[in-house]
């Protein structure tokens, strides 16, 4: 970016400057009888976009202190804008300070306004710098600049105090009260003398304090300090009655502002220059459309900002992405790398497997199935046994027909389902209506001894008449061919392993 | 006072500059999160593959376990001799040994044809492995201890034989000795597994 340039306009022309780290640098002076084409070369030949900096030095302006009500927000504007046409006519330079607001009744704000009363002076130079590939940054008067050297330098006191300071324009004495302009009056001096003259900086600062005094500015119960900026020293410090005199030497000064001081430098314009260097943000006399450019880039160096910041929140975001997607790829080969090591496994676990006869789940439903036979083949010795043992508390039955199986007897097993082997009794009990009861008792004492059979389900399939009361009772009911009464049960018993 | 025509100008190349810059940085965004969206695609394909690859792995090392106790069992199911055929001519020694030594009054048996056996959930177009040869006996026998006997001495005599029904009728004929006739059916099996 090109370095920024003050240009300082004064009655005696324009010089254009530029102020880097503490040091002032003079490049060019443009006087007004030179006429305006080497100023407009000199636009010419700076970088486009080169901030410039107006700060004015000229004798016409003027000052107005206003108590106004307290006005915020929109109205405040055209408020002020109305009180400056009221009090400056047509004149397109003009500014406003705000000195605070009243400590009583309606807590009024008191505002001073500014203004270049002569644009003539300002509009040609102004005019080729607008068209220009420069842009017109702010316009600044001498006046409020001064301010920022007063404050350092009278520091404590709230009674109102004078600065004057020579400039190549001329003698400028302000007033300062509470840190802030209150009033400025410069004396333009002859363009060829080089310091002013004593007696004329007394007579003036004289002249501008019985003003103030006129106007009640300055008090009169006590003398007003007045700080003298100058590069040579006063012989004489004595300025009349009410005054109190205090030169400083501009070496001094410099060393209380913390600006940079050279002994070439006989007015206070270096350090003027370096506290706009230093200082941006002063009351602005330039009209709004002035500014456009300005404002353009601004905004440019804020859509730049922004779009930078956009910028590098997507270069991060980008560089967040990568690293995940590293990580994720590095997840991604370890993952396929352990999945080709356990293929390897899978390979040599299969090649090491023996082969089988059938396939594994057909071989073990084959084994399955042939130890269950095996468990199945222990014949009807235990279940006969177990019956044996049952019926020796019922003495004295005849036993007629036993058929024994393993249920199911025609069907493989499939599984680890128990097996079980079924026994069908046949008892022959006492025959004739006279031995009816021997016959019930005999069949309820068969029956109560198959009870004992240690997990054993007992269905009985026919029984004497006698004992069903559901059924009628014929005497005659006998099977086919057989006369004998029957007692038939079905006991189930579970196979136990051999 | 007049001012520059075309002030506007001024921001083209901020403008021209900013839009390229958001150009980038968003071609810049959109491509990384592209780019991760696709390596964790990949990392995530690569998981699935690994986490089957391990499913195989244990599925490979549970069948292998399974293989060697399913032919350990094996092995010692033909140490029983289930792997040997039928053998009729020494099951019909057997017996005429029993008429003689038990007294049997009556013996009659026949032999079925070697049949196979199946499990009803084995599909009906695989092969079976398991056969057995049924013999039906009808045997007249004094007393319940020799039925015993003669239904162990034909169980023992070969591992395999699996005795599946019997029935027990108490002789009462006129004219003939107190017995029992027995009737039983026995499976001779045999397991015949085609070679690994």
């Amino acid at each position: 970016m090109a370095a920024p340039y003050i240009l300082y306009l004064s009655p005696a022309g324009l010089a254009a400057f530029t102020v880097s780290r503490g040091s002032v640098e003079h490049h060019q002076h443009f006087a007004p009888d030179d006429g305006l084409s080497p100023f407009e070369t000199f636009l010419s030949d700076l970088p486009p976009g080169t901030r410039i900096s107006l700060l004015v030095d000229l004798p016409d302006e003027a000052h107005h202190l206003e108590t106004l009500p307290f006005v915020r927000g929109r109205d405040r504007r055209p408020m002020l804008a109305r009180r400056q046409d009221h009090l400056f006519g047509d004149t397109p330079f003009r500014s406003h300070q705000s000195l605070g607001r009243e400590r009583s009744g309606r807590r009024d704000e008191r505002i001073l306004f500014a203004a270049l009363t002569r644009p003539g002076a300002i509009q040609p130079w102004l005019q080729r710098i607008l068209h220009s590939p420069c842009i017109l940054a702010e316009v600044v008067s001498a006046s409020f600049l001064s301010q920022t050297l007063a404050a350092p330098l009278h520091s404590g006191s709230p009674s109102p105090f004078l600065l004057a300071h020579t400039t190549p324009a001329g003698l400028r004495v302000s007033c300062f009260e509470h840190g802030q302009l209150r009033f400025s009056r410069l004396t333009a001096s002859p363009a060829s003398q080089a310091s002013p003259d004593p007696g004329l900086v007394r007579e003036e600062i004289r002249r501008s304090f019985d003003y103030l005094l006129s106007q009640r500015i300055v008090p009169r119960d006590h003398p007003t300090r007045v700080v003298l900026l100058t590069a040579c020293d006063m012989p004489d410090a004595a300025a009349g009655t009410g005054l109190e005199l205090q030169p400083m030497h501009l070496k001094q000064a410099a060393l209380a502002l913390k600006l940079r001081h050279d002994a070439s430098h006989t007015d206070s314009l270096p350090l003027l220059l370096q506290a706009l260097a230093a200082h941006p943000r002063l009351p602005q006399f330039a009209p709004a459309e002035a500014l456009a450019g300005h404002r353009q880039q601004q905004i440019g160096r804020l859509a730049g900002i922004l779009a930078g910041a956009i910028f590098l929140a997507c270069l991060g975001y980008t560089g967040i992405n990568l690293l995940a997607a590293r990580e994720q790829r590095s997840l991604a080969e370890a993952s396929l790398r352990e999945a080709a090591l356990q293929e390897v496994r899978i390979e040599e676990l299969i090649a090491a497997t023996p082969a089988t006869p059938l396939p594994l789940e057909r071989l073990n439903q084959t084994l399955d199935m042939a130890h269950s036979l095996a468990a199945s083949s222990i014949g009807p010795e235990p279940a006969l046994r177990q019956l044996t043992a049952a019926l020796a508390s019922a003495p004295g039955f005849r036993l007629h027909e036993l058929e024994w199986a393993v249920s199911p007897s025609d069907l493989l097993p499939t599984g680890p389902a128990p097996l079980t082997q079924t026994l069908r009794i046949r008892f022959s009990l006492p025959p004739g209506p006279e031995q009816t009861r021997e016959r019930v008792a005999q069949a309820q004492t068969l029956l109560t001894a198959l009870g004992t059979l240690a997990g054993a389900q007992i269905q009985v399939l026919r029984q004497p008449a006698e004992m069903a009361s559901s059924e009628p009772l014929r005497m005659t009911e006998s099977l086919p061919g057989d006369t004998t009464p029957q007692l038939e049960v079905r006991v189930s018993l579970p196979v136990s392993p051999p | 006072m007049t001012l520059s025509e075309t002030p506007y100008l001024r921001l083209r190349t901020p403008a021209v500059l900013g839009s390229l810059l958001l150009i980038a940085a968003i071609g810049l965004a959109v491509g990384s999160h592209h780019l991760l969206q696709s390596a964790e695609n990949r990392a995530r394909l690569a998981a699935q593959s690994l986490a089957q690859t391990q499913h195989r792995l244990r599925e490979a090392e549970l069948t292998a376990g399974q293989t060697r106790e399913a032919l350990s069992r094996h092995a010692s199911l033909l140490r029983t001799g289930i792997s040997r055929p039928t053998d009729r001519v020494a099951w019909i020694e057997q017996l005429e040994s029993l008429r003689a030594s038990l007294s049997i009054a009556q013996l009659d048996y026949e032999i079925s044809p070697e049949h196979p056996l199946k499990p009803t959930a084995v599909p009906a177009d695989t092969p079976p492995v398991l056969f057995a040869n049924t013999l039906h006996v009808r045997a007249d026998l004094p007393h319940e201890d020799a039925f015993l006997e003669f239904i162990n001495t034909l169980r023992k005599a070969h591992t395999p034989i699996r005795p599946g029904r019997c029935q027990l009728s108490r002789l009462e004929e006129a004219g003939r000795a107190p017995g029992l006739t027995a009737r039983c059916d026995l499976d001779w099996i045999h397991l015949r597994l085609p070679p690994p």
